[in-house]
């Protein structure tokens, strides 16, 4: 049987480097919780529902919904900081 | 990828996504680092979705998990973490460069069953195969070429790789530079979006010539070995050099695009342009005995000539209204005029490529009221303006009534002359230049 090498036809993929998750919060009672709009088009009605169910159901936490600044991919540096600042969690949604 | 920057700055996120998306959210997540991200999913699509579907999603079950969305939202903010969700450090992914020994069958149908390929007959990248197609180049074939994302990462790769590829399609040594230059340029012929896109590939210069490229009749047809194959390989690199094309995983284009199959692959046929009127690389600053491959973006190309034209730039200028606005997003306008459609617009008073370009700029405008109805005006445009981003901030200011150029400047109209003389027929299409490569330098 006549057998053959092939060269693998994939490029070299890079490394991953692993990002240790932020730690969590003990429960969200006293906890300001952002809720992030990222703009998908026609998709605020879905964020504007979730800040309502939640507030409804975690009377002691606070939800401020946002809409992130600039289209749903780019970086909204002026919000993430302000999440730092007066936050402690995020909840970011939602495309398509 | 908000989700990353928010973990990295202590901020525990809790991301939700719409569950078309789910394999997509779990793969970035490993990519980016972070493999165990709790991702919540709920039922798709959301966009235009009435409000109160939208309470019954967050108040419903994970399609994904069968669990509460609240409950995981809640569970992935304050969740206790595991070893393996603190993990830091690198892990690398060499993998080994060559494969086999083994049968030609078994391995035809490992390069299926991995999805190298793009599911029609390849020829396999033989280690013997591989050295006679690096004879087309004078690169070292160690030398990395470039890097190259398709999908999610970016993959870096060598002149080898690319002649690997090349022999897959059923190249000729003597493609390699146009090859090469497709490889090199950064651009994939296959991306991510689910809004389906294609390229446009052209080739100028003497190149087309020394390869045997068609740019007369049937040229956008497959009637000619390099057209063709040079069409394939960009896809098949995008595929393995880039890691895209796999559909649910690296692919999302709803519908998919023909063009992945050929990437509208030809030669411009610089023999028969009108006096006046330049190759394409010429006016792009080449010289005329330079060669260079041209990328555009775009969706699609498609027959042009209306039934009641009285001219051929009446006819243009038509078709060209129902073009995306290019300032919307990455789109433009590409002609594929026939020779003898050049010679009917030299006729009408175009002298020069740029003069077509610029009337068709100038005559094809549409008011902001128009503009900012564009689905993608929605998702771009429109928060760049509310950003601060010009001209759509000021925009965002002056009366709907307002005209607009529909292209951004001239040189987002392109046009190329292709075709064999036989009808004054033509095509054209939204595809716009994203850059145009030398190619002699990977002679």
């Amino acid at each position: 049987m006549n057998l053959v090498s092939v060269l693998n036809p994939r490029g070299q993929y890079p490394p991953i480097n692993f990002i240790p998750m932020a730690p969590r919060l003990n429960s969200l009672d006293d906890k300001t919780v952002y809720i992030v709009d990222i703009r998908w088009p026609y998709t605020a009605q879905f964020t504007e529902q979730l800040k309502e169910v939640l507030s409804e159901r975690y009377s002691h936490t606070k939800f401020v919904r946002r809409e992130k600044a600039g289209p749903y991919g780019e970086a909204d540096t002026e919000l993430w900081d302000e999440i730092k600042a007066q936050g402690q969690g995020a909840i970011l949604a939602i495309g398509h | 990828m908000h989700c990353t920057t928010l973990e990295k700055m202590g901020i525990p996120s809790a991301p939700i996504e719409a569950e078309v998306f789910h394999n997509l959210g779990k793969m970035y997540a490993g990519l980016v680092g972070m493999p165990n991200h709790r991702i919540i999913t709920v039922p798709h699509p959301i966009s235009r979705t009435p409000a109160a579907a939208c309470r019954d999603y967050i108040n419903g079950v994970d399609p994904v998990t069968g669990k509460g969305v609240v409950d995981e939202i809640v569970d992935a903010l304050t969740g206790p973490l595991s070893a393996e969700d603190m993990r830091s450090g690198s892990q690398e992914r060499l993998e080994p460069r060559l494969i086999g020994p083994d049968t030609e069958e078994n391995l035809q149908q490992l390069f299926i069953d991995n999805k190298w390929t793009d599911f029609l007959p390849i020829f396999l990248p033989t280690e013997e195969r591989v050295e006679i197609m690096l004879s087309g180049t004078s690169h070292d074939p160690d030398e990395i070429v470039g890097e190259l994302r398709s999908g999610y990462e970016a993959l870096t790769f060598t002149v080898r790789d690319v002649a690997a590829n090349a022999v897959m399609a059923g190249a000729k040594p003597e493609y390699m530079p146009v090859i090469l230059t497709i490889a090199a340029c950064g651009v994939p012929a296959i991306s991510t979006s689910t809004q389906s896109f294609g390229r446009m590939i052209v080739i100028n210069g003497p190149i087309r010539k020394e390869i045997g490229m068609n740019s007369g009749t049937g040229a956008l047809s497959p009637m000619n070995r390099a057209n063709s194959v040079l069409g394939r390989v960009a896809t098949l690199i995008s595929i393995n050099l880039g890691a895209g094309g796999i559909p649910d995983h690296s692919y999302y284009g709803s519908q998919g695009n023909v063009t992945n199959y050929s990437n509208v692959t030809f030669a411009e046929n610089e023999e028969w342009l009108p006096e006046g009127w330049k190759p394409f690389h010429v006016q792009l600053g080449y010289e005329a005995e330079e060669s260079a491959m041209s990328i555009f973006h775009g969706y699609s190309v498609f027959h042009w000539k209306d039934t009641f034209e009285k001219s051929k730039i009446d006819s243009i200028l038509n078709m060209s209204r129902r073009i995306l606005p290019s300032a919307a997003y990455k789109s433009g306008l590409s002609l594929l005029l026939d020779p003898v459609v050049a010679r009917d617009l030299v006729n009408e008073g175009f002298k020069t490529k740029e003069s077509l370009s610029k009337y068709i700029y100038e005559n094809t405008k549409l008011t902001l009221g128009e503009f900012w109805q564009y689905h993608l005006v929605t998702g771009f445009s429109f928060p760049m303006g509310q950003k601060g981003i010009e001209p759509y901030a000021t925009w965002l200011t002056m009366p709907e009534e307002t005209l607009i150029t529909r292209y951004r400047v001239p040189e987002e109209i392109s046009v190329l002359v292709v075709g064999g003389r036989m009808n004054d027929f033509w095509q054209a299409g939204d595809f716009h230049l994203i850059g145009s490569f030398c190619v002699d330098e990977w002679r």
